[in-house]
């Protein structure tokens, strides 16, 4: 056990003062004064009672420690101060001279009191260590199974006071000076830690929980306070001696007051727990229960072991009982137990401790009657929290809650919470709100006939069940008038609208729900009649309005003047007929007249199409169809007679173009360029001229002729396609976010600057739901920058990502009209595949096809599903993956250009010439295949040396240069490879590469670091720095740091003027 | 192997004899050279085939080496190729496993180099010992000195371990890459009621933020803030460049441009706060980059929680009694108590001389992967120093000395593979910013004098 053996280390630290001359003095003062072994005395009681409380024991417990603690002194085997039966020969009382030399008494005083055993003249220290920690570690194993440390504190404590001090001399030289806490503050303070460590593992060990961290500060603040309320007084007399407030010993009553302030203080900040109603008998009584110890320091009481009270909760019951339909009565039940509480009774006999005080609250949510507080004195026994109570069922639907507190001093505070359940409705008040629920459905509805006929069964069930359903009733059976009112509104306005079949309809249904209406009864009998003639002549006009759907203007007008001859038609009825007739026969004749300038135009026969025109437009009345008509046919057939026009003067155009293309192309040497530029610009007029001729126009076989003409050219020379890239790209809704989409087109573009005449492009793009035709081609293959870029500025964001479908479509769009050795798609997204259950079947697709997917995932952020998506597509073809953040612009184009890469390589040109360059070239793309630019870029370099000749190297190490960002090479490289093979077939996209890095050099400049140049000068300088460090001269620090900077960069022209500078200035150290 | 030997000392004995112990110092030279190749051929074998008595041959051969080296270094000190084959032989019996570590042999190499700079042989084994020793910047340098002296075939070797080396200092230069998880992030404490050390308090990149959120707060009310979208802009992309290319940054940064003279900038966790001063004074992008990296490097190097810590301790000595009592309220009480004070105090304090060195390393690599020349934070820190001349500018960082940085600067510049390399230099949008920060007509000051005489 680990506290006596820290005690004991603390003791062994403390010198034993041990003198024979000190001894022999003291003997003789022994004879004459009397001492005795009370040691802290009253201070036992009430410090071990408040340190009990700061580690966690209830008042009860902490009192019962203190009390076992103090009781030491006062037993008569144990007390020190006891008379010991039939000793007085050798002076066993104490109060006596000299005694001490007793067995028996020696024993109570080293057992108990922590003298030190007198065992002869060649007794060591270590045997006293070893005897107090046989008698502490016995004491300890009685305070485990008697349930109670107090002898064991007690010894604890006193060990502190005297135990320095042998049963032979007591402590005679100080009299009751070291029972003083003031007496030795050090010692107070390691007395109390070493009883806080006690009364800690007791908790441990006995009461099984942990110990509460004690705030020594605290602690020790009171401490001074015992200190101060008991000082260690001037003078000791036997004479003086009383316990309760004599100055001769600590008094127990001013010890007392200082404990109890304390702990009020202590509650009140917090610092100890506080029970919510005030203790009854708060403070620490002046009196104590006294145990009898046999001189083992055992104890036969029943009351000894320190209180473990148990506090149980049992199941709540709730009962609630009808006392009519709408009011309730609720009984609430939470019973609880409480055992383990122990009956002590103090010094005079009168109970002490014993009844527990409990608090108990009970509250209801709606606040009727609140709260119920009770503090209640309870023993060991079952006893419950009980509430009645009245509630109406209204009350009871807004949720009424009980709210229930049991808390006995010493334990957690337990509340349980019950609701109280809203009980059932009876069956005719069910029926009822059934029934004109049905009502109000049916009138919301519409069908006021069915509501009529249950409102008159509601009125017989309904009456007399509550006032609640009563009024129900009446506001439903109200709801129903106002219906009835607003169909004979209805009716009535019909009629004024000419509409007599609709309102004999409406009076039919008033009919069924009240057939003695006032206004029915009025107007029924006209109605019946007029809507009879009216139903006939729309039958007559409806087969007219057939008649017009079929063109058939004649059946129309047949139909209508029968419509008129019908008897009884009302006049209103009439009216409209008649007018309706006089704007048919207007419209027969203008629809003949534009029938005939349609079919004039389509024949190309403008001249007759602009007279019939003229015809139409002198039709009176000009009816405002006519006026549209005219405005928008007249400018049409001017624009038809234009494109005409221009159409023939393209097609003239191109022919001379194609006639000169021909005779280019038989040109020696040929220049191929200058061909397909003619080509080109030839396609470019036949196009314009197929927007423009009309489709009847008899020119358009020239230009089908030429178009033959152009083939048969092209088939003459062709460059070889050696890349064919597909940029499918994402064109989902949420690539209109933050600006994305305008990122997105711009890389793009860039990307497809990369077109040349061996490397073409295409762009697809994809959104939309899950079918197919997700993807959709914005631009087919071509090595055509601006149809590519023109198809780019085309693409509008909105819809889903069907990224897989579509990608499987353009892979199958690569493998059909790709014609490049090499066939690449590059997938570009920002986000997961939004069909995932035709997922699987799209990916085999794609797979199967062996044409390599690589994805960049743009501004995808930490988006899992979108990374696990566009990662699988590249891993599964042997693409790569890419990533790019929206924050940085270059990023995409970064990405864009590192995708494509593999594709833009071009192969080794030398043939057979040198295997190992050709190996330098091939490891090189294979590198470049798995991302390694860096790599392949070393390998370039060391062909580079091989073979400085070859353009293709020099083209390979321009585009590796560039993706990485080292713009200056990749510049330099570029011109090499135009020097090197000048009729290169991508002469003019080199060029314009080369352009445009030019242009961004200019924008934003670059250096690049190159010191071979003058290393000479580098290398003074480095030398001359040290010598201007050691000048501690800063001017000449600073100047030789800006030869250094100079050197370094490469500006070594620079360099060497500031050299000269520097070495006029300050002269050459070196 | 052991006849050879015989047969060698032999004939060195023989020598001995018949030239007399003033020989040729040359001839003795090239005999331990040969000694040191066979000690290296049987430290091979050894390492090989684990052969015991190649080994204590290889040892006596090598301890034989150095005891004549170092006589031979006593008579003449000058000597130049004893020092080359002292620093070999003190390398071998590392390689082989005679010593634990380098140091003697870095401690030989360095004085020889300094007093035979120009020797490649040195240099050479200088840059395999600091590159088994993952001393990767100081290796570089070594191994491109050594470059400058040796033969086109050892060149070809060296250039391959020199990219080896170089590639290790590109990726291994954040000694705080695992901060988080180091013993530095954190206090512990021993608690006596468990008898264990406890991990009282851990330092989280909220924290950081926590602090950057404090400091910012304390800092923003310095000057007035300038609400500018095309700087804010142009900031934030320049310090997204910065951070995208170096991985490890745990925080999120926010730019705030503060309108003041001063040339400075500064980035509690989490902020980036410029002052209209920097961008007046900075010449041109990629030294404005050089200052931002500086800034941002602090926070690689996690110096304001380092220093949080390190206060905790130097106040927790003070405590230590209460703490031994109530040990964990304690320590929260006291990091609540700095946690609340630290404010401005953390971020105005000066760097320590080691923050700084630390700082300005991670910059310098922040910059170059960032596509800037480690030169331009000199260059910049040169043009501090010059006009600090004049009127000094109010730079929070001034210790140490600006001239000591630039030229440290330049030193660990020469580490990097800078050499024949593209960097960026400037940009359209800093010349925009600039331009309409500094006016372009700035007023004519007319110096005292006669100035014009008005007509009559």
């Amino acid at each position: 056990m680990f506290l006596p053996q820290k005690f004991l280390i603390s003791f062994l630290r403390r010198r034993l003062r041990q003198s024979v001359v000190l001894a022999l003095a003291s003997l003789l003062l022994v004879a004459v004064l009397p001492s005795n072994a009370w040691a802290y005395e009253g201070d036992h009681y009430a410090w071990t009672y408040y340190l009990a409380l700061h580690v966690g024991f209830t008042k009860r417990q902490a009192y019962q420690i203190a009390d076992a603690t103090y009781a030491i002194d006062w037993d008569k085997d144990t007390g020190p101060m006891e008379a010991t039966p039939g000793d007085a020969l050798f002076g066993a009382n104490h109060t006596a001279f000299i005694g001490t030399k007793h067995p028996q008494i020696a024993m109570i005083w080293s057992n108990f009191h922590a003298f030190k055993k007198e065992l002869g003249p060649f007794v060591g220290a270590g045997d006293q260590i070893n005897i107090r920690r046989r008698t502490l570690d016995e004491l300890w194993a009685l305070a485990l199974s008697e349930r109670n440390p107090g002898p064991y504190v007690h010894l604890l404590q006193d060990s502190f006071a005297h135990g320095d001090y042998d049963t032979v001399r007591g402590h005679a030289f100080a009299g009751h000076l070291p029972d003083f806490l003031s007496y030795d503050e050090e010692k107070a303070k390691k007395m109390t830690r070493e009883t806080i460590n006690a009364l800690s593992e007791f908790m441990r060990v006995v009461v099984k929980k942990g110990a509460n961290p004690p705030d020594m500060a605290r602690i020790f603040a009171v401490l001074g306070g015992l200190m101060k309320a008991n000082p260690v007084p001037s003078a000791i007399s036997p004479l003086n001696f009383n316990p309760y407030g004599g100055s001769g010993v600590p008094s127990l009553s001013r010890s007392l007051d200082v404990i109890n302030q304390a702990v009020d203080e202590d509650e009140a900040a917090g610092r100890l727990p506080k029970f919510p109603e005030s203790w009854f008998s708060s403070w620490l009584p002046a009196k104590w229960y006294q145990y009898d110890y046999d001189d083992k320091g055992r104890v036969n009481d029943t009351l000894y072991a320190i209180e473990k009270p148990v506090f149980e909760v049992g199941t709540e019951v709730l009962e609630v009982t009808p006392i009519n339909e709408n009011n309730f009565k609720i009984k609430l039940r939470l019973p609880y137990k409480l055992t383990g509480l122990l009956e002590l009774k103090d010094g005079r006999g009168t109970p002490f401790l014993s009844p527990l005080p409990v608090y108990e609250k009970q509250e209801m949510s709606d606040f009727a009657g609140n709260p119920r507080i009770l503090r209640a004195d309870r023993r060991n026994g079952d006893y419950a929290l009980e509430f009645e109570l009245q509630r109406s069922r209204s009350e009871l639907q807004t949720g009424v809650t009980w709210n229930g507190t049991i808390h006995p001093y010493g334990f957690e505070p337990i509340t349980r919470q019950i609701k109280i359940p809203v009980p059932a409705d009876t069956k005719a008040a069910q029926d009822c709100k059934a029934m004109l629920a049905q009502a109000q459905q049916l009138l919301t509805a519409g069908d006021a006939e069915q509501a009529a006929r249950l409102m008159a069964q509601a009125q017989q069930k309904c009456g007399n069940i509550n006032q609640n359903l009563t009024d129900q009733l009446n506001q439903t059976q109200k709801q129903l008038e106002e219906q009835v009112q607003k169909l004979t509104d209805e009716a009535q306005q019909n009629i004024n609208k000419c509409e007599y079949e609709e309102a004999l309809r409406q009076a039919e249904r008033l009919r069924q729900i009240n057939p003695n209406h006032p206004w029915l009864v009025n107007a029924l009998p006209q109605l019946q009649p007029q809507a009879e003639a009216q139903h006939k002549a729309r039958e007559l006009l409806r087969i007219g309005l057939e008649a017009i759907q079929r063109k058939d203007i004649d059946g129309a007008i047949a139909s209508l003047r029968q419509a008129r001859g019908v008897a009884g038609v009302p006049q209103c009825l009439l009216n409209q007929i008649n007018k309706l007739l006089a704007e048919l026969e207007l419209r027969k004749r203008f629809i003949t007249q534009t029938e005939q300038v349609e079919q004039a135009t389509i024949k190309c026969d403008y001249k007759e199409a602009v007279r019939l025109v003229g015809d139409i437009a002198r039709i009176t009345p000009r009816e405002p169809y006519i006026t549209d008509w005219l405005n928008v046919n007249v400018p049409k057939l001017g624009e038809l007679q234009n494109r005409e026009r221009r159409a023939l003067q393209l097609i003239n155009q191109a022919d001379a173009l194609a006639t000169q293309a021909e005779a280019e192309s038989t040109k020696d040497p040929l220049d191929a360029n200058r061909v397909a530029a003619l080509v080109q610009q030839t396609m470019q007029l036949l196009t314009q001229a197929d927007q423009e001729a009309p489709k009847c126009m008899s020119e358009r076989k020239r230009m089908e002729e030429i178009r033959q003409r152009l083939a048969a050219l092209a088939q003459r020379k062709k460059p070889e396609i050696a890349a064919s890239i597909v940029l499918l790209i994402d064109t989902s809704g949420s690539m209109a976010e933050n600006n994305k989409i305008t990122q997105a087109k711009d890389a793009a573009k860039r990307a497809a600057r990369q077109v040349s005449k061996t490397t073409e492009i295409a762009i697809l793009n994809f959104d939309g739901g899950c079918g197919t035709g997700a993807m959709r081609v914005a631009a087919a293959f071509t090595t055509d920058v601006n149809v590519l870029i023109a198809a780019i500025d085309r693409l509008q964001p909105g819809g889903g990502t069907p990224m897989y479908i579509a990608t499987a479509e353009a892979v199958a769009h690569a493998q059909k009209h790709g014609r490049g050795k090499q066939r690449t798609v590059v997938l570009m997204s920002d986000g997961g595949d939004s069909c995932r259950d035709q997922q699987a079947q799209a990916a085999a697709a794609i797979r199967s096809s062996n044409i390599p997917v690589s994805t960049i995932g743009f501004d995808v952020g930490n988006n899992q599903q979108a990374q696990g998506d566009l990662g699988n597509l590249a891993t599964m073809t042997g693409g790569r993956t890419f990533s790019a953040s929206a924050a940085d612009p270059r990023e995409i184009i970064r990405a864009f250009n590192l995708a494509m890469l593999p594709s833009l390589l071009k192969d080794f040109d030398f043939g057979n010439a040198g295997n190992a360059v050709a190996g330098y070239f091939s490891q090189a793309k294979t590198m470049v295949q798995q991302q390694n630019v860096s790599g392949a870029l070393m390998m370039l370099q060391q062909a580079n040396q091989l073979a400085p000749n070859s353009p293709n190297l020099n083209f390979n190490l321009s585009l590796l240069y560039e993706s990485q960002d080292q713009l200056i090479p990749a510049m330099n490289h570029a011109n090499n490879y135009l020097k090197l093979a000048p009729g290169a077939i991508d002469r003019a996209d080199v060029e314009n590469r080369i352009g445009e890095i030019k242009k961004e050099l200019q924008l934003n400049p670059r250096v690049v670091m190159d010191s071979s140049g003058c290393r000479d000068v580098l290398a003074w300088a480095q030398a001359e720095q040290d010598v201007a460090k050691r000048g501690r001269d800063v001017a000449r620090r600073q100047a030789v740091l800006e030869v250094l900077i100079a050197a370094q960069r490469g500006e070594c022209e620079n360099a060497r003027k500031l050299q000269a500078g520097y070495k006029q200035r300050f002269g050459n150290a070196q | 192997m052991f006849r050879n030997f015989l047969t060698l000392s032999l004939l060195l004995t023989f020598g001995l004899i018949v030239m007399g112990p003033f020989a040729s110092a040359q001839s003795s030279l090239s005999a331990i050279e040969a000694q040191l190749q066979q000690a290296r051929a049987q430290g091979l074998q050894f390492l090989n085939s684990q052969d015991d008595r190649a080994k204590k041959a290889a040892k006596k051969n090598l301890d034989d080496a150095e005891k004549a080296l170092k006589e031979e270094l006593k008579r003449s000190g000058a000597c130049e190729k004893c020092h080359e084959l002292l620093v070999s032989a003190y390398f071998y019996q590392t390689y082989f496993g005679f010593s634990r570590n380098y140091d003697e042999c870095l401690k030989l190499a360095e004085q020889a180099a300094r007093q035979f700079p120009a020797n490649g042989r040195i240099a050479y084994f200088r840059g395999y010992a600091l590159f088994n020793s993952f001393q990767y910047a100081e290796a570089n340098k070594s191994f491109k000195t050594a470059l400058l002296s040796v033969d086109p075939t050892t060149a070809a070797q060296i250039t391959q371990i020199l990219q080896m080396s170089q590639q290790q200092f590109l990726t291994n230069w954040n000694r705080q890459a695992s901060y988080y998880q180091s013993r530095e992030s954190r206090i512990e404490q021993y608690n006596p009621q468990t008898y264990r050390n406890e991990i009282a308090f851990q330092v989280t990149p909220q924290f950081e933020m926590q602090l950057g959120a404090q400091g910012f707060a304390a800092l923003s009310s310095t000057a007035p803030a300038i609400a500018d979208p095309e700087i804010q802009t142009y900031l934030e992309s320049l310090v997204t460049r910065l951070l995208s290319k170096s991985p490890g940054s745990p925080f999120q940064y926010r730019v705030t441009v503060l309108n003041s003279s001063d040339v400075n900038a500064v980035t509690p966790p989490g902020h980036i706060i410029v002052y209209t001063g920097l961008l007046a004074f900075a010449d041109n992008e990629a030294q404005l980059a050089g200052v931002l990296a500086h800034e941002l490097a602090h926070n690689y190097g996690h110096h304001q929680a380092r220093a949080v810590i390190k206060n905790y301790l130097a106040q927790s000595i003070a405590n230590a009694a209460l703490r031994a009592i109530n040990p964990q309220n304690q320590t929260a009480q006291l990091l609540g108590y700095l946690g609340a004070n630290i404010g401005l105090s953390l971020f105005s304090r000066a760097y320590s001389r080691f923050e700084e060195k630390e700082a300005d390393q991670y910059g310098a690599h922040l910059m170059f992967n960032a596509g800037y020349s480690p030169l331009d934070a000199s260059s910049f820190f040169l043009k501090m120093s010059k006009a600090s001349g004049k009127q000094p500018p109010k730079f929070l960082s001034t210790h140490p000395p600006l001239l000591d940085r630039a030229d440290y600067l330049m030193d660990y510049l020469e580490s990097f593979p800078a050499d024949g390399r593209e960097f960026r230099v400037d940009s359209e949008e800093f010349k925009k910013i600039k331009a309409r920060l500094v006016p372009s007509q700035p007023q004519q000051q007319r110096a005292p004098g006669r100035g014009v005489l008005p007509p009559q």
